[in-house]
């Protein structure tokens, strides 16, 4: 298989603290992993280090993704090559429709794959098809992205963009958290529904149930900055068990 | 009754009017010129020009008034003003053309002496009206609808020219109007182009005016609308800013009657050098009327820009209602931005509420538009679209809202930033 991703010895340091230290990780084409770690271990530093937020540049290591570096990419750049971030914390957007959002992304990601805009119609076509297997109500589309929505329905609309967007390589923040159990279902569907040999995931959560419909090839400890335990999927049942005790004292 | 509360346009320029003189001498021959009456002259004298010690005039490019030997300019060359029509996208056939003051095709011209009282205390809105004895009148009868474009198009034959365009509108009583105004001009002169705009309306009229300036990039630019609100009228303003060297709108509104409206919504950009001055002043003269400002500022560069929103509730108006809030985006450091509301208020019975605040690009919303494949240039051209929305929106005709949507993208565009 193919490899997607590949992290290298990578170090970064936020707000003058050093928050990862030297997280190794290697995903293939196909493959679904999943990071699970105490809170403030460095799992949406990861995220947001990958996705190329300001102020997250790494101080050592290296990125690749599908053989590029993938740190010489601005956000935007990462988005076309088809990094995607479903964000822990979705951020709200006065003023600009849900509807434009989506258009003006996936209009945007297009052009820099080479590929022609999408017509008014094609789009409102894919996206209404979108939404309805999401169980969105088209009307939501109207509003400001992510203005008043519940949280809930802030996680579906990320899972909309990510349907929309088609990335190679999702890295999911907590998607699961703050849904009811009916909206998990939902969602674990619409995540499914974008496996492939051609894609991989990358899930960051706290919740055995999550992997329960989403089964991951891979599972890993993250503890303050790096990775200190790999295994199969029923490590998660066993971090679900015992906690993060044993591996917290590894780390330090 | 207005020269009191218009806090110091007299009072304060009477002191200064010594040293003014000189600086008036050169009008005295524009004043001849046009043949206005001594009272005019007078009154012009009297009033003084804009200084910087009077309140309405703090934020101003008062400077540019005695800085150049203003000459009235000369009737606009007819393929200059063809050209700057069809890049507005204007038909001439349907609009109300004014050129360097000049209503062409005599469509629709009479004398007006001010209407507003607001203006017989404001010095340049008497230099107007002794310059430009004939004003683009526009009269719309009792019950009629009536939707028009009125350019004012300022195309000098070279630098240090002025143009005093006048405007005088009569809404009658149940009437409706929807008016356009586009103020543009030359892109490399340096000319002063100062528009009155003078509209009256009658009891139970509606009044939506939709007012663009892009200026040339070298103008100085100090327009007025002036609007008399009678019982039950309802005026709907809606404001874009985008271009000119030094640039002031003012917007003075009399509710002279019970139960009127005013809703006053406003956008400016402002890049380079470019220094703007906004100021409003709602009068609420009579009982329960309501008014409604909203503000946006959008500065790059070294742009400048400060909105002075002034309220005044007379004693025996009851029930007034005004409502105020400006905000303003740096897009660089180097921008700046002030605000300063001013109420007065000698009435008890009164809801009053402003608000201001300065702020700087979300980085959060950046990212996240980012994040999903919007390159940096236009997500931030979607975030100052989405800022100045709220104003945009307020613009009942779709396709003129839309126009001016994109008339805010291409100025982004216009500064490197993104579609
Ligand atoms: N700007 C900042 N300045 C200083 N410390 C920061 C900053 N941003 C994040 N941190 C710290 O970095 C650490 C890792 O944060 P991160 O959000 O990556 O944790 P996490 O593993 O995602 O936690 P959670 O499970 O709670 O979401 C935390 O201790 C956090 O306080
Ligand atoms: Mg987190």
């Amino acid at each position: 298989m193919t490899v997607m991703l590949e992290i290298k010895n990578l170090h970064t340091t936020v707000g003058g603290r050093e928050i990862l230290n030297g997280v190794n990780l290697t995903i293939r084409a196909g493959e679904v992993h999943a990071i699970m770690g105490p809170n403030g271990s460095g799992k949406s530093t990861l995220s947001y280090v990958l996705a190329g937020r300001d102020g997250y540049t790494p101080t050592q290591g290296s990125v690749t993704f599908q053989g590029r570096d993938l740190l010489a990419l601005d956000p935007a750049e990462r988005a076309a090559a088809g990094i995607f971030l479903g964000f822990q914390y979705p951020v709200e957007i006065p003023g600009i429709s849900t509807m434009n959002f989506l258009r003006t992304a996936l209009n945007a990601v297009r052009k820099a794959r080479g590929e022609a805009e999408l017509s008014a119609a094609d789009f409102l076509k894919l996206v209404r098809e979108k939404a309805k297997t999401l169980d969105m109500d088209p009307e939501m589309l109207k509003r400001s992205v992510n203005v008043g929505f519940s949280g809930g329905e802030k996680k579906r609309n990320e899972m909309l963009q990510m349907a929309m967007l088609q990335p190679r390589l999702a890295i999911l923040d907590e998607t699961d958290s703050g849904l009811d159990i009916d909206a998990l279902k939902v969602v674990s569907h619409g995540i499914n529904a974008l496996r492939g040999p051609e894609r991989s995931l990358l899930m960051i959560t706290h919740y055995q149930r999550l992997l329960d419909y989403v089964v991951p090839d891979v599972v890993h400890v993250l503890a303050k900055g790096r990775i200190v335990k790999t295994g199969g999927k029923e490590l998660a049942l066993e971090l679900e068990r015992e906690g993060y005790a044993p591996y917290v004292g590894e780390a330090a | 009754m207005s020269a009191k509360r218009r806090n110091g346009f007299q009072m304060k320029t009477m002191a200064a009017s010594t040293t003014n003189d000189d600086k008036l001498a050169h009008y005295r021959a524009a004043f001849e010129h046009a043949q206005a009456s001594e009272t005019l002259w007078r009154r012009f004298v009297e009033l003084g020009l804009p200084a910087r010690a009077q309140e309405a005039w703090h934020y101003a490019d008062v400077g540019a008034f005695s800085r150049e030997s203003w000459a009235m300019a000369a009737p606009a060359d007819g393929a200059a003003v063809r050209s700057l029509l069809s890049e507005l996208a204007l038909d001439p056939a349907t609009s109300l053309v004014l050129a360097n003051g000049r209503v062409l095709d005599d469509k629709g011209v009479g004398s007006a002496a001010a209407g507003a009282a607001a203006l017989h205390a404001h010095s340049l809105a008497t230099l107007n009206e002794a310059l430009t004895p004939r004003a683009a009148v526009i009269t719309i009868a009792a019950g009629e609808t009536k939707t028009l474009t009125v350019a004012s198009l300022t195309l000098p034959a070279g630098d240090g020219e002025m143009a005093h365009p006048r405007i005088a509108i009569k809404v009658a009583a149940g009437a409706r109007a929807d008016l356009r105004f586009i103020f543009a001009g030359s892109a490399g002169k340096r000319y002063w182009s100062n528009p009155v705009v003078d509209i009256t309306l009658g009891e139970g009229a509606e009044a939506r005016l939709v007012s663009m300036a892009r200026e040339g990039e070298q103008a100085l630019h100090t327009g007025v609308i002036a609007a008399t609100v009678e019982r039950r009228a309802r005026l709907i303003l809606t404001e874009l800013i985008l271009g000119g060297r030094s640039i002031r709108r003012e917007t003075l509104v009399d509710f002279i009657g019970e139960d009127g409206a005013a809703d006053l919504a406003g956008a400016y950009l402002g890049g380079g050098e470019t220094r703007i001055d906004v100021r409003s002043e709602v009068s609420h003269l009579s009982p329960r009327c309501r008014s409604r400002q909203l503000y946006r500022g959008v500065l790059d560069d070294k742009a400048f820009a400060a909105f002075q929103g002034r309220v005044y509730v007379a004693p025996h108006a009851q029930g007034s209602d005004a409502a105020q809030s400006t905000r303003s985006l740096l897009l660089q450091r180097t921008a700046e931005a002030a605000a300063k509301p001013e109420l007065e208020i000698h009435a008890d019975d009164v809801k009053c509420s402003h608000g201001a605040t300065v702020g700087e690009l979300d980085p959060d919303m950046l990212f996240y538009l980012e994040a999903r494949g919007v390159p940096p240039a236009e997500a931030r051209s979607m975030l100052v679209k989405a800022f100045i929305g709220e104003v945009l929106e307020t613009i009942a005709d779709e396709s003129l809202r839309e126009r001016n949507i994109d008339r805010v993208g291409r100025w982004m565009t216009g500064r490197g930033e993104g579609a």
